[in-house]
């Protein structure tokens, strides 16, 4: 259904044209499969203010009822670095239950994506990588849905 | 599909009757109908506005003042598809209907609803879910969404079977590979049978389940349902009669096995008592210790002590020097070598084929066996193989007075299995050993050894038995009248007594017994002893020099 998932992401585009939450802003989206948006964290000393991070969506053509498939970019020009979290790998794969096929619904979108994403960072107090994070980046081969992370740590 | 600029009016559609310039109220309020097709319908004119931002107001005559709002998505009462977020403004004749199918706000079109739950019951996502029954529920408030699915009774039956046989899978392979298991242990256990007691007793030992091997299934489509029952229960009772049989043939096996193991040390010792609690009172007295000889059921009762004090013996006497021989073939500790190189050479130890500490698995935790491999002067010979002190529980048949004793007791493990001599892992040498250098290393070649050490002991009892009738006079061995008025074997314990003049080793069960037992005990001197002379020999090695002199004539080098 290309058609649903391509009226469904001309409206949220509109929307985020208009107001967004603080902190996160529109970057780029040309075309309605991959946009990218920058954030920034406030109030988190791990996060500092002056530091932004990349988030890259990809959307499948039976978005909304697939998760759109969302990682952190690192970038040189401008830079963007990768949020250290418990959650997140240095690929910039983001172990989010809402991100998964059994955690997402279409009632979400990118809007309450960010969002998410966000409280995530700015709730969080530990500045560590996820354990195996090594080995994960160094031998992982599936796209971030298909990945079977245990989520097991609410209070990150 | 053109890819049009949001919130852009691009169909309207007005019913009949209406004119421009004049608001519709819908029928109802967005929130409260129960979702029919005619909603769907309903639309609100554009009242004429033509604002850039293509927002429209909405008019409502009788209910309190008009609010404008600036887009639809603010507007409480126009419907808005959660699924694909567009609103009911953009309803086109194609659109599928509206539904409202939970309690709270959340509409979706008909389709929408539709895909989204085909994703979610789709296979991959029903990783964790019972094949067909996923609850859907609303993502806002969670209440089930109910599906009014067409049915059909073949669908619905086979789909009821998927889901039994799912779930009787697992059980089912259980079952299999444990009839599996105890078809096999039964089978070697009537082997071991054969080769400690001969053909003939093993056979009477047997008989009773002979029968019950190979009888015909019950037949129970003749007619009469209530014979057929009563024959069922008769061939069942037929198998309990015998119980003892199907419960300890197939144990020998596994006991065997069990009895290489340090389990065994604190196991064994007990069952003799359970034995002996439960046997049946009979005539015969198979208890009476009063006479020689003893009788089977007797001496296999007490084979467990005898292994221990055998094992006890060997500890006290043994181990140490054995520990020490071992010590000498390792590489000198010089100055230079630190301690771990020490404890390793130590711990390396042939020794070391630990029969599995208690706390872990059961089966070997070999230390390195592999130095001693190469060391076995008769590589033929599995090192492991007939460490074990006598195998087999047999039934014990009472003896023959008592003609109709099919009571086979195959006393339960009254396996009495040395262990190896080297393993004794009791003994203090041997726990030094292990401090310096836990390797507990699962070696599946030592487990493979000792299974089959284990398994080839009673065949190796029964061929001692053998040997012994060779190698021994002929009026020990056999029982006939005319040896009978000869002394009997050991009939010096009883000067007075004739009768029954038979000696211990007369009876072929008795002869592996004592055959297997010194089989052990053969076996552990040949071991010390080559250990010994290894241990001697090792001091007289030599390098042999390179002979350069041939070489250099044949090089023609100066």
């Amino acid at each position: 259904m290309a058609g649903m998932s391509s009226k469904r992401l001309q409206k949220e585009l509109a929307k985020l044209h208009g107001t967004l939450p603080p902190g996160i802003s529109l970057v780029s989206a040309e075309n309605l499969r991959e946009w990218q948006m920058d954030m920034s964290i406030p109030d988190n000393p791990i996060y500092p203010p002056t530091e932004t991070y990349r988030l890259r969506f990809i959307f499948s053509p039976s978005y909304p009822i697939e998760a759109p498939e969302v990682v952190f970019v690192q970038l040189a020009n401008p830079e963007r670095k990768i949020p250290i979290h418990p959650h997140i790998y240095t690929n910039g794969i983001i172990c989010l239950d809402l991100l998964d096929s059994q955690g997402w619904s279409p009632v979400h979108n990118v809007e309450s994506i960010c969002i998410s994403i966000q409280s995530m960072l700015a709730g969080n107090t530990k500045a560590e990588r996820p354990p195996g994070d090594a080995e994960f980046v160094r031998s992982n081969r599936q796209r971030p849905r298909d990945i079977n992370f245990l989520y097991h740590d609410p209070s990150v | 599909m053109a890819a049009l600029p949001p919130r852009q009016q691009f169909q309207r559609r007005t019913s009949p009757g209406e004119v421009a310039g004049q608001a519709q109220t819908p029928a109802s309020p967005v929130r409260t109908r129960s979702a029919t097709s005619e909603d769907s319908q309903t639309l609100f004119l554009n009242s004429a506005q033509e604002e850039p931002q293509q927002s429209q107001d909405q008019q409502q005559s009788s209910v309190p003042p008009p609010r404008h709002y600036q887009n639809n998505d603010d507007d409480p009462n126009i419907k808005k598809c959660w699924i694909c977020f567009s609103d009911a403004t953009e309803d086109t004749p194609e659109t599928s209907p509206w539904r409202d199918p939970c309690p709270c706000a959340l509409v979706a079109h008909e389709e929408c609803l539709l895909d989204w739950i085909a994703d979610m019951e789709s296979p991959k996502n029903s990783r964790n879910r019972p094949i067909g029954g996923p609850k859907i529920e609303c993502p806002q408030c969670k209440s089930e969404i109910k599906l009014a699915r067409p049915r059909n009774y073949v669908v619905d039956a086979v789909r009821g079977l998927e889901r039994i046989s799912a779930k009787a899978v697992t059980p089912g392979a259980v079952m299999v590979l444990s009839g599996l298991l105890y078809n096999s242990s039964i089978a070697w256990g009537i082997h071991s049978i054969y080769s400690i007691f001969g053909e003939d007793d093993g056979f009477r030992i047997l008989r009773p389940i002979l029968l019950n091997a190979i009888r015909p299934p019950v037949d129970s489509y003749t007619g009469d349902l209530r014979q057929a029952a009563q024959t069922a229960v008769g061939v069942l009772l037929d198998h309990l009669v015998h119980w003892r049989l199907y419960l300890g043939l197939p144990l020998i096996a596994p006991v065997v096995i069990l009895s290489r193991t340090k389990l065994a040390d604190a196991v064994l010792p007990i069952l003799p008592i359970i034995f002996f609690a439960t046997q049946q009172h009979s005539p015969d007295d198979g208890l009476d210790f009063a006479h020689w000889p003893p009788s089977a059921s007797l001496s296999f009762a007490v084979l467990p002590y005898i292994r221990s004090a055998y094992n006890l013996y060997y500890e006290r006497v043994w181990a140490a020097k054995e520990k020490q021989w071992l010590k000498q073939i390792q590489p000198r500790n010089g100055q230079g070598q630190n301690d771990a190189n020490n404890a390793d050479g130590v711990a390396d130890l042939g020794h070391l084929d630990q029969a599995a500490a208690d706390d872990d698995n059961i089966f070997e935790v070999r230390i390195d066996g592999g130095l001693w491999d190469d060391w076995d002067e008769d590589p033929g010979q599995p090192q492991p193989d007939a460490q074990n002190n006598r195998a087999a529980p047999p039934p014990m048949p009472q003896r023959q007075p008592q003609a109709g004793a099919e009571q086979a007791q195959p006393p339960p493990n009254i396996a009495d299995d040395r262990q190896q001599p080297q393993p004794n892992a009791v003994p203090p040498p041997a726990q030094n050993i292990q401090q310096p250098d836990r390797r507990l290393s699962f070696s599946p070649t030592a487990i493979a050894e000792t299974v089959l050490g284990a398994l080839l002991f009673p065949t190796l009892a029964g061929l001692s038995g053998d040997l012994l009738k060779l190698l021994l006079p002929l009026a020990w061995t056999t029982s006939s009248a005319a040896v009978s008025l000869a002394p009997s074997a050991l009939a010096f314990w009883r000067p007075g007594l004739r009768v029954p003049a038979r000696g211990l080793l007369q009876e072929k069960w008795a002869r592996s017994l004592v055959g297997g037992c010194l089989f052990v005990v053969a076996k552990d001197a040949v071991m010390l002893y080559v250990r010994w002379k290894i241990a001697r020999m090792h001091r007289g090695r030599k390098v042999l020099d390179y002979d350069r002199r041939k070489a250099g004539a044949r090089s023609g080098r100066v």
